[in-house]
């Protein structure tokens, strides 16, 4: 009998040994699907600090603003974020849209580029194509290389509409993904390019260029987007700690540090 | 009675446009002098010989050459609108049945392997052709999958406008789907940003990689774009129309001349026989 006790207890404790590690209770998992100039702007950032405060394992996928609400759309995603609205007949089918952070689309350039401050209407005459050299906005005898986000990312249409007022845009190189247009940049002395503000902090072979004397931090500085946390209906569990925490003061102290203006929760959300 | 709506329907059309910017710019240039030769040149076929050929073209013929670098396909339209007296391209042109382009002569002269690039740092030597449309349709991620050091893929593409892509597209990925995570638009503008940026890689004509550092060509199925048995090669036209003008004629005869070829072979394309196919 005693013999049989021992032999089962070893046989317990192989099995005890045998079973993989895993916690008492399951931890909570969250689906982002995450716009790149949101993840570029703060959202890694974000991220850290939301897992380390409510325990809520994030899997984080990043795209385009368009790609996000498409991957929420196929329940890929349980929340997604753009820099974009989303379109009036999502929000008919009950999605959930909240602004939660301004940041300014910035204007950047490679930091040799000795040119620092261009005005609006030279601006668009880059990007249309009317100026090609740097000697049209007071610049050394340089061909200008226009890097441009792909045509479907949110940064493309938000600077179609702010900056180019819908006017054709001409391009030298395009990126599929938008905050790739850093790394161009960073690497091609004559480079200009445009993205979110708090994408370009603390990089350092980019500066932020002056727009009519204004740089984004300034009053006045004349572009702007808008990022948003969209749920396919009012969010609940882990997608609803994510909307908390961005709206909480570390939350607000992060969009802080990085430029950008964190928005006021508005009563319905 | 034409309606508003249709005036400017008909202004908008992108080929009317075209076409009056052609006629005004042929109209301006042809008056501008004689002896000067109009040639538009597609930017890989620039790279690769034209811009030494037109050089030692002017210098032995004392014939000015006003040189029109664009893609491919506008290198025809320019030509077949009267805009340029000659093209040169990476692609054969649209196909015989089109309207207007029964007037011209295409010249295949040379052929020129389309030479997979990549960041110097890439170690990478040999990609079987397999595993290449793998790499471009952006199911390899990271270098680590084909062997090399973990760093991610960066896919530089040429516009879909252009020769090189084109090529690639029927030579290399058969016709599938290609991913992309930067595109210029210009083909040549691919090998200054394979340069610059880790774990990037490309595709270019091989006669415009000749002497360039900072770049590494791989070889596919262990063949080099000069080697004989190097699957993907693209062939470079001269377009004219039937009755040309006296300077286009001699530059065709110095293009395929003797020293011409020789120059050719040294940059490892292939001069090909004297052969006029009229579309």
């Amino acid at each position: 009998m005693r013999r049989v006790t021992i032999i089962a207890l070893i046989v317990l404790t192989v099995f005890l040994l045998c079973l993989p590690d895993r916690p008492a209770v399951a931890k909570e998992r969250l689906r982002y699907a995450c716009s790149a100039q949101v993840y570029g702007a703060f959202g890694s950032e974000v991220l850290v600090v939301f897992q380390r405060n409510t325990g809520i394992e994030v899997e984080t996928r990043i795209s385009s603003s368009s790609k996000a609400v498409q991957r929420l759309e196929y329940d890929f995603a349980d929340i997604a974020s753009t820099s974009r609205r989303i379109l009036y007949d999502r929000m008919e089918l009950g999605y959930v849209a909240i602004p939660f952070c301004k940041d300014p689309l910035a204007i950047i350039a490679n930091v040799q580029c000795p040119v620092d401050d261009i005005t609006e209407d030279q601006l668009q005459d880059v990007f249309s194509g009317d100026i090609s050299n740097w000697k049209g906005v007071g610049g050394p005898d340089q061909s200008i290389v226009r890097v441009v986000p792909d045509k479907e990312t949110s940064a493309n249409k938000n600077f179609r509409r702010h900056v180019m007022k819908y006017k054709d845009m001409t391009y030298d190189i395009v990126t599929h993904i938008s905050t790739d247009t850093i790394v161009v940049t960073e690497k091609l002395p004559w480079a200009i390019s445009f993205i979110a503000r708090g994408a370009v902090h603390g990089k350092e072979g980019i500066k932020v260029m002056r727009i009519d004397g204004r740089l984004p931090d300034d009053p006045g500085y004349p572009y702007f987007q808008v990022f948003y946390l969209v749920t396919k209906r009012t969010p609940i569990g882990p997608a609803r700690a994510l909307v908390d925490f961005v709206f909480s003061v570390d939350g607000k102290a992060i969009i802080k540090k990085r430029g950008m203006i964190p928005m006021e929760r508005a009563p319905r959300d | 009675m034409i309606s508003r709506q249709g005036v400017l329907n008909l202004l908008y059309q992108p080929v009317w446009v075209f076409s009056i910017c052609c006629a005004i710019l042929a109209g301006r240039t042809a008056n501008a002098d004689e002896d000067t030769l109009r040639f538009c040149c597609s930017y890989q076929l620039s790279s690769a010989l034209m811009a030494e050929r037109v050089q030692s073209f002017t210098k032995s013929t004392g014939v000015k050459v006003d040189l029109i670098i664009v893609s491919s396909p506008m290198a025809y339209r320019y030509t077949i609108f009267g805009a340029s007296d000659i093209g040169g391209l990476a692609l054969r042109g649209p196909p015989p049945s089109r309207a207007g382009c029964e007037k011209f002569e295409v010249i295949p002269f040379c052929e020129d392997g389309i030479s997979l690039i990549a960041h110097a740092k890439t170690a990478i030597e040999s990609i079987p052709a397999r595993r290449l449309r793998d790499l471009f349709s952006g199911e390899i991620k990271n270098w680590k999958e084909l062997g090399g050091m973990d760093l991610p893929v960066v896919l530089v593409l040429p516009d879909r406008g252009t020769g090189a892509y084109r090529n690639f597209e029927r030579m290399a990925m058969l016709g599938s789907e290609i991913a992309y995570d930067v595109m210029t638009k210009n083909s040549t503008m691919v090998i200054e940003i394979v340069k610059q940026l880790p774990g990037s890689v490309s595709f270019i004509g091989q006669g415009a990689t000749v002497a360039l550092h900072g770049i590494r060509t791989i070889r596919v199925n262990k063949q080099l774009p000069t080697d004989k048995r190097y699957p993907y090669r693209q062939t470079y036209y001269l377009v004219l129309p039937l009755e040309p003008r006296t300077p286009a004629k001699q530059f065709v005869d110095f293009v395929l001349s003797e020293a011409g070829t020789n120059i050719m072979k040294q940059r490892g394309m292939v001069p090909l026989p004297r052969k006029v196919h009229v579309p």
